[in-house]
């Protein structure tokens, strides 16, 4: 289990995430979800480690994440929002050096590299530089060097970004996959629809304080709204969105 | 509209010239710092530059040509290398494409915008770096009056090198100086022999030969029965007679209270306790020696030195003229002898240095004992082959028999002498028979008018093109115009110059982008790139400084004629209104010309061809290579991660290349002309390149010297920072350990199997074995020692401006220089000592073991991921 307690984190004493405390379980896919600038990528860098938190902590199966960093590393698969990658190396090459990095027995990353490589539809392009693959390409890396080493924990930021229609279906089969063998998943998304078809739990931030913790069932049960898109506007959207494309339209077109 | 887009695309441009994906967050995002350093190098290297100009006068135009030409390499060199960093930003790049083809600009505006930041960029620099000499210039060499100075062209080869045809040439293309002027030339060939003379020089003239001298005293040396190694005094370590008669005595060109009427006595007295052989014996040009050997000559057979060379050179070879102590009607023979600026002179004696300068001699005389050098008579045969024999190195192509200097590549014997008031100029060449000698009234000038004549001549006897006696005249640099003149001239040349090699890196790498398909152009453009900057480093670094003798070189057939640098040397002339490098500078404005145009037209082609093309290709074809390897480690996968960003980085590459280049360059420049050691055995020489010499042992550890700061200072800086993620997520440890390896892999073991390679094919294997050994040692301590502090994975952290310092590596660079041939010298010396051998080896075993075991101690488990300054100021939180 992932938990969170009072986490919070200031740049140059701006708080971007305040006081956020919440718990991911194994066996369920936990939605983290919130507008632009919420807090969310920010969240998931703290725990991955590479962000220090301004306070608060976190913890993995109850022990404090900070104690033994390395260890918590060894468990954590994670998809960054943004596909950074060495753009110089191939794609196999990038894999296998992070199989190596990761320590995982050559006998054992290669079968499953080629493998992945083959289900994710990139093995004819894996002898080719990251910087001539396409963003959907990137992500497939992403993910897979994310998968590699087993994870206990995944952490997903944005994970759908960039994919085709098959692959993006192939990856929320996936998702539930894992959560029925028991892995501990948390992943942010904007894709409201696809949150909710697969998350049992969703977290919704906003200006870097959890407004709502809960199932989504739940959630439309207190709130009386009928989908998540409508329970998310509520609760993280302050703008009257017909007014302010209202005042777009003005502004342009006099 | 267009105005604006323009002025935007400007700025966009010209601030891309520098790399902000460089620069660590505690640079304060400042690429202001980063470009401040950039020019305050450029300002440090004007003023360095500006400190040589200080000292030239007006006269001194030789030094002047030298200083203007370092000046315009240099301006050529670091605009060259910036055109190569900028490479990938003055063409269109996929990047701009792609955000600017979908607005609304006009290709021409994307088009002027670039060409104006590139322009704009060359200005600047160039304008960092001649400011303070541009201001100078025109100061220093105002008030030199017009002067006549050589050619400095070339005469096509004679029909044919029959003697009457170069005595014809001769009498029609040498003119007197002065009309005061008396000169002699005599030429043998093949047993006809012809004297020309000039001005109020006869056949019969008496003229002091100078130096030349040292070759009748070495040629007496030779007529003694004395064993070459007899030493000086009985004391251990004497001087010999060889060393005397090959300048190899150590001892100074004069004594420090030298005159001419210095006596042998006081010489004797002088010379007592001078007389240990050097332990390092090398060539080092001493009157003084001859002096001592005519002297002891002299007084081993009982006479005088002028009854000496009497008895055993001038009544054998019948040279009733050549004397040490002319006659009254001899006297009356001895034309005026005249300083530089043409004043009289009156005839020098010597006393004691008599047997290093102070024979005189007619034409006439000269030649028999030339010709007698050649075809030598029976009684003195044996002593003219021992004369003659090659007996020690110089330098580089030359060696000295007795007396004589020897060019061993084209076989010419020659020497020269200057006496008060005179000049002469002997040569011979024993294989095609022929010799000459010029005699000349007048003292060294900065270009001795003998020395000149004396060149002509060899290449008119050997069948070449001469150089040109004709002289031009230099125009005066004074008057109200002359400054402005000058200053404009020296803008405009520098600008050009900039221009041209700008130009030049432009137009090669857009041709081929034009040429070449796209996937084999983006294959071939690093290789390219890599390719011009080692030209261009090892080029100038290789480049023999602008000399009246190079000068006139490059406006020949030799190889300097292919540099640009001597090209705008003679724009430069040819602006401040001399002649004198005319066709020098002419190559300058063909060449600019050219290469301008085909920049024009490769850019414009770029724009219009290549446009399409850029956005619908990847940037980086893909490979068809189905090679992988693993490693199964992870420091070594980080070990192969940083030798395939070296490998696929063109940042990195260059500035691999960059060092390289100048490795390349001092490697060439070391192993150019390697000396054999001295040796006291007769025989012929031995190959220089197949011994451990000092020059060779110098050049590998150059080499790898440069091969190692190369990769070292490439590791410094990052190749993508947002994807460090990766090493921190999977929590890599122990960076030093990881560099360590890195440079073990890219730096010490290529430069080993190379130099390995080069060792063991030329010298015995004992000898090399025992440099590799050392060599491999001395490069793991410094390796060792450059990762002390190392507490980066290599290229994965940021870069912070001004903590390297570069300005101080100028002179960390000198005492480098100083230091490797230093060290060499010590290894040669060691390498056939078993025992130092094996105590250096151990000393420096335990260096690199504790330097080693230093860094293991001190290495950090934690990885940094971005740069801070170890030198800001600590606050003391009172």
């Amino acid at each position: 289990m992932l938990s969170l307690r009072n986490l919070s984190k200031s740049f140059l004493q701006i708080p971007a995430v305040q006081n956020v405390s919440f718990s991911a379980l194994p066996g369920q896919i936990t939605g983290y979800l919130g507008p632009n600038g919420s807090g969310k990528s920010t969240t998931m860098k703290i725990i991955t480690g590479l962000l220090q938190p301004s306070s608060g902590e976190v913890l993995f199966n109850g022990e404090p994440v900070a104690k033994n960093p390395i260890r918590f590393q060894q468990r954590l698969g994670y998809v960054p929002e943004e596909p950074h990658l060495y753009s110089h190396l191939t794609g196999l090459e990038y894999l296998t050096m992070v199989a190596e990095l990761r320590d995982l027995p050559t006998s054992q990353s290669r079968p499953r590299i080629d493998t992945l490589l083959q289900l994710f539809s990139l093995h004819p392009d894996r002898h080719v530089p990251l910087s001539a693959y396409s963003k959907g390409m990137r992500q497939k890396i992403l993910l897979i060097a994310a998968l590699l080493h087993n994870p206990d924990l995944l952490l997903l930021d944005e994970p759908f970004s960039g994919l085709d229609v098959a692959t993006g279906l192939a990856l929320r089969s996936l998702l539930e996959e894992f959560a029925r063998r028991g892995k501990v998943i948390l992943f942010s998304s904007h894709e409201l629809e696809t949150v909710e078809r697969v998350c049992s739990r969703v977290i919704i931030l906003h200006k870097g304080r959890v407004v709502a913790d809960d199932s989504i069932s739940r959630l439309r049960e207190l709130m009386a709204l009928p989908n998540l898109e409508a329970i998310f506007s509520q609760l993280a959207v302050e703008q009257d969105t017909a007014a302010l494309s209202r005042q777009i339209a003005d502004a342009i077109i006099r | 509209m267009e105005k604006r887009q323009f002025r935007t695309l400007l700025r966009l441009f010209l601030f891309r010239l520098i790399d902000f994906d460089l620069l660590s967050t505690h640079a304060q995002g400042d690429s202001q710092r980063l470009l401040g350093q950039f020019a305050s190098l450029l300002i440090f290297i004007s003023l360095v530059l500006s400190l040589g100009t200080l000292s030239i006068s007006g006269t001194q135009l030789l030094n002047a040509w030298n200083l203007q030409h370092l000046f315009i390499a240099t301006t050529m060199l670091i605009v060259g290398i910036f055109a190569i960093l900028s490479w990938e930003s003055t063409f269109p790049a996929k990047h701009d494409l792609l955000i600017l083809r979908p607005l609304p600009l006009q290709t021409r505006t994307i088009f002027a915008a670039k060409i104006s930041a590139t322009a704009a960029a060359l200005v600047l620099t160039v304008v960092c770096l001649h400011t303070i000499p541009s201001l100078i210039w025109p100061f220093s060499l105002h008030g030199a009056p017009a002067q006549k100075l050589p050619a400095l062209t070339w005469l096509p080869p004679l029909p044919d090198t029959n003697l009457d045809t170069i005595a014809a040439s001769l009498q029609r293309d040498v003119q007197l100086p002065n009309p005061e002027a008396a000169l002699a030339i005599a030429v043998s060939q093949r047993g006809r022999s012809r004297i020309l003379t000039y001005g109020a020089a006869r056949p019969d003239s008496l003229f002091p030969i100078g130096s030349i001298t040292k070759t009748f005293t070495a040629l007496s040396l030779a007529r003694t029965a004395l064993p070459l190694h007899t030493p000086l005094s009985p004391q251990p370590d004497s001087i010999t007679l060889l060393d005397l008669a090959t300048h190899y005595s150590g001892l100074p060109p004069i004594p420090p209270n030298a005159k001419p009427d210095y006596t042998a006595d006081q010489l004797a007295a002088w010379l007592n306790r001078r007389l240990q052989r050097p332990t390092e014996p090398s060539f080092t040009y001493s009157n003084l020696g001859y002096a001592a050997l005519g002297q002891f000559l002299a007084n081993r057979a009982g006479l005088s030195f002028p009854e000496l060379l009497t008895r055993e050179i001038t009544t054998p070879l019948q040279l009733p003229d050549t004397t040490l102590n002319p006659t009254p009607d001899q006297q009356t023979r001895i034309p005026q002898g005249f300083n530089p600026r043409w004043q009289p002179v009156p005839l020098l004696h010597l006393e004691a240095f008599a047997p290093a300068g102070a024979i005189l001699s007619t034409p006439t005389d000269l030649l028999r004992y030339l010709e007698a050098n050649l075809h030598p008579p029976p009684e003195l045969a044996a002593a003219i082959r021992l004369a003659h024999h090659p007996h020690r190195p110089i330098f580089g192509k030359y060696r000295i028999g007795l007396g004589w200097i020897i060019d061993t590549e084209t076989g010419i014997h020659w020497h020269n002498g200057a006496i008060g008031g005179f000049t002469s100029h002997a040569f011979l060449h024993p294989g095609d028979n022929y010799a000459a000698a010029i005699l000349f009234n007048q003292s060294l000038t900065p270009v001795p008018f003998v020395e000149q004549i004396a060149t002509h001549l060899r290449q008119r006897l050997s069948g070449q093109p001469a150089i040109s006696l004709q002289s031009i005249a230099i125009p005066p640099t004074t008057g109200i115009l002359h400054i402005p003149r000058t200053f404009l001239a020296y803008w405009f040349t520098m600008l050009l110059a900039a221009a041209f090699v700008y130009c030049t890196v432009l137009a090669t790498q857009g041709l081929a982008a034009q040429l070449l398909p796209r996937g084999l152009f983006l294959l071939t453009a690093p290789i390219l790139q890599i390719t011009l900057l080692i030209v261009l480093v090892a080029g100038y670094v290789l480049q023999p400084a602008a000399t009246q003798a190079t000068i006139t070189h490059a406006q020949g057939s030799s190889l300097l004629r292919y540099s640009p640098s001597y090209w705008f040397l003679g724009l430069l002339q040819q602006l401040t209104g001399s002649q004198i490098m005319s066709q020098l500078a002419a190559k300058a404005w063909l060449a600019s010309a050219t290469v301008i145009t085909a920049t024009a037209v490769a850019y414009t082609l770029s724009y219009v061809n290549s446009l399409k093309k850029i956005v619908e290709q990847p940037d980086i074809p893909p490979t068809r290579r189905k090679l992988h390897w693993t490693t199964g480690s992870p420091q070594w996968t980080l070990v192969q991660f940083t030798a395939r960003t070296l490998l696929r980085s063109a940042r990195h590459r260059i500035i691999l290349a960059f060092y390289l280049g100048l490795g390349l360059a001092i490697t060439i420049i070391l192993m150019k002309a390697p000396n054999a050691p001295p040796t006291l055995l007769d025989g012929p020489p031995p190959n220089p390149w197949r011994e451990a010499t000092t020059p060779l042992i110098a050049a590998t550890i150059a080499f790898t010297i440069a091969w190692l700061t190369g990769v070292r200072i490439a590791f410094s800086l990052p190749i993508d920072l947002r994807a460090n993620w990766i090493f921190r997520l999977t929590a890599v440890r122990n960076p030093s350990a990881i560099a360590a390896r890195s440079l073990l892999a890219l730096a010490i073991l290529p430069t080993a199997a190379l130099t390995a390679i080069f060792c063991f094919t030329l010298w015995p294997w004992r000898e090399a074995a025992a440099h590799l050994t050392i060599l491999a040692l001395a490069t793991a301590a410094a390796a060792e020692l450059s990762l002390l502090q190392f507490r980066k994975i290599p290229f994965t952290c940021s870069y912070l401006p001004g903590k390297s310092y570069i300005h101080m590596s100028v002179f960390g660079a000198l005492a480098l220089m100083w230091f490797i041939v230093l060290a060499a010298r010590h290894e040669r010396d060691i390498l056939t000592n078993t025992p130092i051998l094996i105590a250096l080896l151990t000393i420096l075993a335990a260096i690199a073991l504790a330097l080693h075991t230093i860094r293991k101690r001190g290495a950090a488990t934690e990885v940094d991921y971005e740069d801070t300054d170890p030198h800001q100021i600590t606050s003391l939180n009172l």
